[in-house]
């Protein structure tokens, strides 16, 4: 042996290296089978069953607000049923008076200077000869009749015959005839009958006549209604999509409202014009989590835009009794009046202020709206109307300035109810 | 039987008191994550079957009725949630075979070694019709018929599927562990 291999020898022949640590976990670990069937579900069952994960932050304010629409559905389910039992009583009342004027044609009884003169069961015949006797008094009166041509245009050569037969009775006073006129008519002559009464009030003139009222034109509006406002925010500025996600998340619709003060003119017809003041107050609720003594706290604030609108609507009344349907629509000019509330920005470690921040433009801005206005008179002189309107509106512009991170979008949809005066 | 404590919680919820509501939701989210990871491929998904569950829980809350435990009652809502989310998804059981299985991942691991995070990837890792019920049968202990019930499928594939998932699982285990050898 030489000497180089007794140096190896001897260097080497009892070293004792190192064994890694987990190497005979490994050995162990090839060595055992990998479980099959119900001995494998078994291993996953007893690790994972009971297991708890993290839950990550900011869940429990997404499940607030997910659960916060439910409330909303509630509002609209409310105001749903309200709608239809408004239309289902709105039907009775129709209904019945449409009965009652039937049943008044075959026995009506009119007050003549304290006297009663009955008028004979009528057909559909001669409720048109009374129509066409009153036609005959307002031509021996001598004074023009608006609402008289119409009627005429409708009178079939039939009728006029029939009005030949019919002898003059002068002893009815010209109002009395129209009131058993158009209380008399039947049901199924209708296309007569809503053209009667969009003719707007027939006044008699001391002297016996008749003529559509050129006066009352005006009538004025006072009206209260919650809504509900859509908050929609855009991207104006590059990175601000995480300013949006923390605006989307901290602020939820609240009820909103506003008070109007309207004037509507009579046009020609079943058209009108309606204007007036609007005070409008869009409402969101601010919430957010922010850390007290130690525990997160949710606070919650409310965030108000104050708009003063004067909108411009023409109206359109379809024919009616007592009951009557408006169908509005028309655009609308707004002044943001105020602001005030909280919103959370990535770039501050607190809620900054609406109204300081410089965010909202103080100009005005233009929207539309549209509405569905039902009306219904109380009092003995009818001059007091219920009014109840489902309103929707959109304001088009957005309401934070141009430099603002993000662009503000409303819009809006309602209730309101509230009187309507005749204004002499 | 309810503890004194979670029956005034759940009567606290119950009349919507927010702090109520609150301090159930920190008592049973963990759980509820869990089996809704399970559930699901993602994290984001577990995420949003997470709040649909309490959403759904909160409005189901009268109709717990006190009867049986708390948990086990919200952890059957869970389920229910996370089997509707991907059925609302077209979740069709034919779909899935094996061909539909993932790519392997995970870290190298000796069977002996796996521990929760790796057992859950690799039950994330299964196609969905798998991993349903495997979760139903194995995990939460349904049986084959009220599976098929559940998803309006045969029993017959509710076996088919279990009997593949298993196979699934154990690949992944082994390849996992060659890896690591």
């Amino acid at each position: 042996m030489s000497e180089l291999d007794q140096l190896f020898r001897d260097g080497l022949g009892n070293r004792k290296p190192e064994v890694p640590a987990d190497l005979w976990k490994k050995i162990k670990a090839n060595k055992a089978t990998i479980p099959e069937g119900e001995a494998l579900d078994q291993l996953f069952a007893t690790t994972l069953a009971n297991r708890q994960a993290a839950v990550p932050r900011g869940m429990w304010a997404r499940i607030v607000a997910a659960r916060r629409p439910a409330a909303l559905r509630r509002y609209a389910a409310v105001a749903l049923l309200f709608l239809f039992a408004l239309a289902g009583g709105s039907y009775l009342v129709y209904d019945s008076l449409t009965a009652a004027a039937t049943q008044g044609g075959r026995a009506t009884q009119v007050q003549t200077d304290g006297t009663a003169a009955i008028v004979p069961p009528a057909s559909p015949t001669q409720d048109r000869a009374i129509l066409s006797d009153t036609a005959d008094l307002r031509a021996t009166s001598g004074t023009t009749a608006t609402a008289s041509a119409p009627v005429q245009s409708f009178t079939s050569p039939s009728t006029e015959e029939s009005v030949n037969s019919v002898p003059p009775r002068s002893d009815f006073r010209p109002q009395q005839l129209a009131t058993v006129a158009i209380s008399t008519l039947p049901p199924e002559p209708l296309l007569l009958a809503p053209l009667l009464l969009t003719l707007g009030p027939i006044n008699a003139t001391p002297e016996g006549g008749f003529r559509a009222s050129g006066r009352q034109r005006f009538q004025g509006e006072l009206v209260l209604g919650a809504a509900y406002a859509h908050q929609r925010f855009g991207l104006q500025a590059e990175g601000s999509q995480a300013q949006r996600e923390l605006r989307e998340v901290s602020e939820f619709p609240e009820v909103s409202y506003q008070l109007s003060a309207r004037l509507r003119y009579r046009l020609g017809g079943a058209w009108r014009l309606v204007t007036g003041l609007t005070y409008t107050e869009l409402r969101n609720q601010f919430e957010y989590e922010s850390m007290l003594q130690g525990n997160d706290r949710l606070l919650r604030s409310n965030n108000r835009l104050r708009l003063l609108e004067v909108p411009l609507l023409a109206s359109y009344e379809l024919p009616g009794r007592r009951l009557r349907v408006g169908i509005n629509a028309g655009p609308l000019l707004h002044y943001t009046a105020g602001v005030s509330g909280h919103y959370l920005d990535p770039a501050s470690a607190r809620p900054r202020e609406l109204a300081t921040a410089e965010q909202y433009r103080r100009q005005l801005g233009l929207g539309w709206t549209t509405s569905l206005t039902t009306t219904y008179p109380i009092g003995k002189q009818r001059s007091l109307e219920l009014l109840v309107e489902p309103f929707f509106k959109q304001y088009t512009g957005s309401f934070t300035a141009p430099d603002a991170a993000l662009s503000e979008h409303y819009w809006m949809g309602g209730l309101q109810v509230g009187l309507r005066k005749q204004l002499r | 039987m309810l503890s004194m404590k979670e029956k005034e919680l759940i009567e606290g919820a119950l009349r919507d008191d927010e702090r109520c509501q609150r301090a159930l939701f920190d008592r049973y989210a963990p759980l509820l994550m869990g089996v809704c990871q399970r559930y699901c491929r993602t994290q984001a998904e577990a995420e949003d079957v997470l709040q649909d569950t309490f959403v759904r829980l909160f409005a189901k809350l009268p109709k717990y009725g006190f009867q049986g435990s708390f948990a086990g009652w919200a952890r059957r809502l869970c389920v229910n949630v996370a089997l509707k989310t991907y059925q609302r998804k077209r979740f069709s059981m034919e779909q899935t075979g094996l061909d539909n299985t993932p790519e392997r991942g995970g870290a190298p691991t000796a069977y002996a070694d796996l521990g929760e995070q790796e057992l859950l990837q690799l039950i994330q890792a299964l196609p969905d019709g798998y991993r349903i019920v495997f979760n139903l049968y194995a995990i939460e202990g349904y049986s084959h018929k009220e599976i098929g019930e559940r998803l309006g499928i045969q029993e017959a594939s509710s076996r088919s599927q279990l009997l593949k998932a298993r196979k699934v699982l154990q690949q992944q285990i082994a390849h996992r562990q060659r890896i690591a050898i």
